[in-house]
């Protein structure tokens, strides 16, 4: 089995890097038995999303086993937001700074809402298999290379009467908190998932192209597979760039942050080979990222400091 | 390109002016023993807090949207006029409340709170509409000369009468239309501003986001006049917080309950910002 893959994250075109709230991420096992990616679409408006956002992607593909649930992954991540978020606190407090009803109102009530889906390719008695796990409007996609097979679409966006998936302003999400206080003061146990997870398991892998987006650039492929296709070879972050600049231009695209994973999977291939075509964010610009360890990208994106 | 799909962001903030009417007879009862004045301006500050707390990074606000506040009665006045996270730091007053907070190691603490408030006004005097639109126009053309790529900018005014400056009502409706009118015929290329109104009391039937000035009384047809249509962008909001607007309807409540006005208000200042449930 031969696998290619590389990534992609263009922030959207009317605001910052900083502000782009999408994250990628992918580890290879060194058993060369496991491979896994993730991307996710942190809901900007919400509160630190982008680190709620790198968390989740981080779990899901450190997670080593093949038999996962994919909520207590979503746990996992919330437990270290939470933790980022108890030393905001008090970090916030020793700082001696005068909380506004704002703050106090975030503190009390505000969590993170992030998509996340998340693709395994792994090895079980000598033969390949694949699995995906998705909450929200963000995609994974396998488009088989021949005929026999048919493609795969994994999200929990909801359809139409004309089967067309129904993209909105209020996608599924995981939540970043696992209890917030009412108004009595009262810890309230919220659930981590809003909508459903979709789920594909077990599937035998055969060759083909696995592609995982974020809403705006999903909803767009989705319309025209020729496009695509030519998504699919890119190779380089300013071709990316440009491609998704002339379609953001010509309004086919929406100005979304815009995430791409493409994976390439021959089965012609007796040996197992993978190999990382590139892997690339709008902060490490027009450069490979190289040495990926722990499969994290560098973002410089901590909690801000309270004393600031 | 004018379709009102400009997002309020941090390289193209969008702009919300709220127009707040101060005149004498703002100060009548309105809802839980707070006069129509206090009322209106805690749903303004509410709206304001929400903005912030929805574009929270950390502990100031992004600067996604440029805020004005302009209070109207004898005079005009442009009370607050800056970025979000401007806003954000210096309100108008503050009140001290304690609150209990997350300690951060899953109990609670209580601490100093400060309530911040950004208008602050007595109602008293006239209703000089006419020319509070025109000093939102003003600062609008001020704006677009800055910001050529924004989002059309949205004006959120709230009154519990009709204009008039203490001469003619008819004068002061006329100039109050002219006005306006001058408003929507500012070009971005996001659409022309956009201008929603609210008028606050119970001296007549109530009417909501109407399609059409038929069998409307002489208020709503003012109203229905100087407001915008509501955008079919804003339509998936509207239907969301089950506003009852519908294709067509005109961004307008007369004679507003108290729910319908924090309704209203909400769903006017949202108009380039998303919540959490909207990515």
């Amino acid at each position: 089995m031969k696998l290619e893959y590389k990534g992609f994250i263009l922030h959207k075109n009317s605001e910052y890097f900083p502000d782009c709230a999408d994250n990628i991420a992918y580890k290879h096992y060194d058993s060369n038995k496991l491979i896994k990616f993730a991307i996710a679409d942190g809901i900007s408006k919400s509160f630190l999303p982008k680190i709620w956002s790198r968390n989740l992607v981080d779990e899901y593909v450190l997670y080593e086993s093949i038999d996962y649930d994919f909520v207590k992954i979503a746990e996992s991540a919330q437990q270290k937001w939470e933790n980022e978020f108890k030393s905001y606190i008090q970090a916030l407090r020793a700082s001696g700074g005068q909380f506004t009803d704002t703050l106090v109102s975030l503190l009390r009530f505000g969590y993170a809402g992030s998509t996340l889906a998340g693709l395994e390719i792994y090895k079980k008695d000598d033969n390949w298999y694949w699995r995906s796990s998705v909450l929200g409007d963000s995609l994974v996609m396998f488009f088989p290379s021949d005929f026999d097979h048919t493609r795969q679409i994994c999200t929990s966006l909801k359809k139409t009467a004309e089967n067309n998936y129904i993209f909105d302003n209020y996608p599924d999400y995981f939540r970043s908190r696992a209890q917030i206080l009412d108004n009595d003061d009262n810890y309230q146990t919220i659930d981590i998932k809003y909508g459903d997870i979709c789920e594909t398991q077990g599937q035998s892998l055969t060759s083909g192209r696995f592609v995982l987006v974020t809403d705006a650039l999903a909803e767009f492929l989705l319309s025209d597979e020729e496009i695509l296709e030519k998504f699919i070879d890119i190779k380089e972050p300013k071709e990316f760039e440009e491609f998704v600049g002339k379609y953001r231009d010509n309004s086919q695209l929406k100005d979304d942050d815009s995430s791409f994973i493409s994976i390439t999977i021959s089965m012609d291939d007796s040996e197992d080979t993978f190999s990382n075509l590139g892997w690339y964010d709008s902060v490490h610009h027009h450069e490979k990222i190289s040495n990926i360890s722990n499969c994290k990208i560098e973002t410089n994106d901590t909690l801000p400091s309270p004393v600031e | 390109m004018s379709n009102y799909s400009k997002q309020w962001s941090s390289k193209e903030p969008g702009y919300l002016i709220f127009l707040l009417d101060v005149s004498g007879s703002m100060k009548e009862d309105y809802e839980a023993g707070k006069s129509r004045l206090e009322y209106a301006s805690l749903v303004i500050n509410n709206s304001i807090k929400d903005i912030c707390l929805a574009n929270m990074n950390g502990v100031i606000p992004k600067d996604r949207v440029h805020i004005s506040i302009i209070t109207y009665n004898n005079t005009v006045e442009v009370q607050v006029s800056d970025y979000l996270s401007k806003i954000y730091e210096n309100p108008k007053n503050t009140i001290k409340v304690r609150k209990k907070v997350p300690d951060g190691a899953g109990g609670l603490i209580e601490i100093d709170t400060e309530i911040q408030n950004w208008v602050d006004a007595n109602a008293t005097g006239v209703t000089h509409m006419a020319e509070a639109f025109r000093t939102a126009k003003e600062l609008i053309h001020g704006w677009i000369r800055e910001h050529t790529d924004g989002a059309a900018p949205i004006i959120i005014n709230v009154s519990d009468g009709m204009p008039y400056d203490g001469i003619s009502e008819d004068e002061s409706k006329f100039r109050c239309i002219q006005e306006v009118l001058e408003i929507k015929d500012i070009q971005t290329g996001d659409g022309a501003p956009l201008v929603f109104n609210a008028h606050i009391g119970e001296k007549g039937s109530p009417c909501k986001y109407p399609t059409s000035n038929n069998n409307l009384g002489e208020q709503a047809r003012f109203l229905f006049e100087i407001s915008s249509d509501i955008p079919e962008s804003m339509m998936k909001t509207a239907k969301h917080i089950e506003l009852e607007a519908v294709f067509g309807s005109k961004g307008m409540i007369s004679n507003a309950s108290p729910v319908e006005l924090i309704k209203f208000i909400n769903f006017g200042s949202s108009g380039g910002i998303r919540d959490i449930g909207e990515n």
